[in-house]
């Protein structure tokens, strides 16, 4: 627990995206998928996530010729540490107001869960 | 301190004080109607355009009220507050007793306290459109070109012609639909390869149903009312209802095309565990559940809800005849003065507004407004004479000093506006010439009166012409008036 990861920049945050996305790749693929968003340099990106990886952001496995990246953390434990930043928080909460979605802003309780779960389960009881 | 005193004196923060208060009995209604219809109405559709009228009649009647007492009030409250302004000297005068010259003084601060709460409202609104634009960029990336495809399907399906994107973010914890004329849908990232296609695809029809009934506008356009309406407890309730119908019409809609209830529901109950949940707060009754139960097991109406419906309906329709007379009497009072002002002579209104302001007191006031005949008036004038007459019978002594200050005024403190509008004007002619009049070089006169009666003694007032154009103002410094005995 006592590794400290920086938080993460723009930059990183949207290759990380990426590689939550279509899980680990190599820098060409993530390449791929950020031009179909932007215009972008192959060769940015390659720098980007090469310090991501120097940083412990990303994992680079060197198995094979191509080096392929993945994530080191899962997309919960950053947006926790996203979310846990005061003035992030400030923003998506401001921010959730003015969005329409299939959930409302405020998030479930366990015991909502629990009862969520309850009613599925006996409708499909009674189906069968 | 004198620029907030400047404020409360416009009339127009009295006329939306006063709107503010007429609104509440006016909301009130509103949403016991908007009840009454909501235990009839049975259909999602039905109910959110029931809830939209509503707040839009909310917002309505608040614009109609506004508008029909700004003019109005406008003179009563110039005139009243200008004695509010001049130290307070008049003030004694005003009766406590009934409770309407208390909210009469209090409605421009409602007003101005109201303003603060829209100014507030408006600028954490400001706070939301830049996140909101934070959230369109950060950490998003392209959704699998599968996926944008069958947007793509579904959009022309809906006929929707605005294109729509669709990114994954890992800022969004759910679904999430952007913007009205590039709409953008924002998958939590990870969500797209966890559910399965079907489910995807009935989220997907949600979504979309947003964008085909334009909810993100809508949704704004609400916020907007919201903001002005802050303080009503009303306008929160119905935009809450609102809020649940319209998610109710998309999940109708996304059932209607993908026809299977249980699996949106299972998709529903799957986005919420997906969220990340760090602090769970304990509540009970959540949105989602009931949703899902109504998606489940649509209910049909109880036999009971119209008879409710029409017992609400007549008990609003009763609680409004009954407070109907007693509403001018009470609390439209103030607001009513000044339109029966309106149809007075305009002599009679010259001599109510004009000649006698500062000297006629409250009860006669409001009992010369009472009065319906010129007959009544001419002898009420007379009447009104005679009780100041120093020597009852002979000639009235004091009302030849009355119009003889008001004519001085008139003639020597004229700037802009007419002498006996000043401040100098009302002191003079209230308590006439000063025994000891000092006038110094900057624009300033020291008025010292030994004796005034009601106020005190050796009372010192203080005018200072701070644009040099001979508008003299009564400072608020502390020698100004002695102590009230």
């Amino acid at each position: 627990m006592g590794d400290i990861l920086p938080r993460p920049t723009d930059a990183e945050l949207e290759i990380l995206a990426v590689l939550w996305s279509i899980g680990p790749a190599t820098v060409r693929q993530v390449y791929d998928v950020i031009c179909r968003r932007r215009t972008a340099q192959y060769s940015t990106i390659l720098k980007f996530m090469q310090i991501m990886a120097v940083k412990g952001l990303v994992i680079r496995n060197q198995d094979q010729r191509a080096h392929v990246y993945a994530p080191a953390k899962p997309r919960e434990w950053t947006q926790q540490q996203l979310a846990g930043h005061l003035l992030e928080r400030a923003f998506n909460g401001s921010a959730k107001a003015l969005l329409v979605g299939a959930l409302s802003a405020r998030r479930a309780s366990k015991e909502e869960l629990a009862a969520m779960q309850k009613l599925l389960h006996e409708y499909r009881k009674e189906q069968k | 301190m004198k620029s907030l005193e400047l404020l409360i004196a416009n009339p127009a923060a009295a006329a939306i004080g006063w709107t503010l208060l007429h609104s509440l009995w006016e909301g009130a209604i509103v949403a016991a109607v908007l009840a009454a219809m909501l235990l009839i109405l049975r259909t999602a559709r039905a109910r959110y355009l029931a809830a939209c009228a509503a707040l839009l009649v909310l917002l309505a009647l608040f614009t109609l009220t506004l508008l029909r007492l700004a003019p109005e009030s406008a003179h009563s409250f110039a005139v009243k507050d200008r004695i509010v302004l001049v130290g307070n000297i008049v003030a004694a005068g005003v009766s406590s007793g009934y409770w309407r010259p208390d909210l009469a003084a209090a409605a421009p601060w409602l007003a101005l306290l109201w303003m603060a709460g829209v100014l507030l409202m408006f600028a954490r609104y400001s706070v939301s459109c830049i996140s909101v634009r934070r959230f369109r960029r950060r950490g998003v990336c392209c959704a699998p070109n599968a996926w944008q495809r069958e947007v793509e399907r579904l959009t022309a399906r809906l006929r929707i012609s605005r294109q729509v994107r669709l990114l994954e973010s890992c800022l969004a914890e759910a679904p999430t639909l952007i913007g009205h004329f590039r709409p953008l849908i924002l998958m939590p990232v990870g969500m797209l390869a966890g559910l399965s296609p079907t489910q995807i695809e009935s989220i997907l029809l949600h979504e979309l149903a947003h964008i085909q009934r334009h909810d993100y506008l809508i949704n704004t356009l609400q916020r907007y009312v919201e903001g002005l309406l802050f303080y009503h407890p009303a306008a929160w309730w119905i935009s809450a209802v609102i809020r649940t119908e319209r998610e109710h019409c998309c999940d109708d809609f996304a059932v209607s095309i993908s026809g299977d209830p249980h699996e949106y529901a299972c998709a529903l109950a799957a986005l919420e565990q997906n969220r990340f949940s760090q602090a769970a707060v304990a509540a009970t009754g959540g949105s989602l559940v009931k949703r899902i139960q109504r998606l489940l097991y649509p209910r049909t109406t109880g036999a009971w809800a119209p008879f409710i419906a029409v017992l609400i309906l007549v008990l609003t329709a009763a609680a409004t005849v009954a407070a109907w007379p007693s509403k001018p009497s009470q609390s439209n009072a103030v607001a009513k003065q000044p339109s029966t002002d309106r149809a007075l002579e305009p002599a009679y209104s010259k001599w109510l507004n004009e000649d006698v302001v500062y000297i006629i007191d409250q009860a006669e006031r409001s009992a010369f407004l009472a009065l319906t005949t010129d007959e009544e008036r001419d002898k009420f004038v007379e009447q009104f004479w005679e009780r100041r007459n120093p020597t009852p019978g002979a000639p009235n002594k004091f009302r030849e000093e009355h119009y003889r200050r008001v004519a001085y005024t008139n003639q020597h403190f004229a700037s802009g506006v007419p002498g006996w509008q000043t401040d100098r004007g009302h002191i003079y002619i209230l308590y006439g010439p000063p025994d000891e009049l000092e006038v110094h070089p900057h624009r300033t006169e020291i008025w010292l009166y030994h004796h005034v009666p009601g106020v005190g003694d050796n009372a010192t007032m203080v005018f200072v012409d701070s644009t040099g154009k001979g508008d003299f103002r009564l400072s608020p410094s502390p020698s100004s008036v002695g102590k009230q005995p």
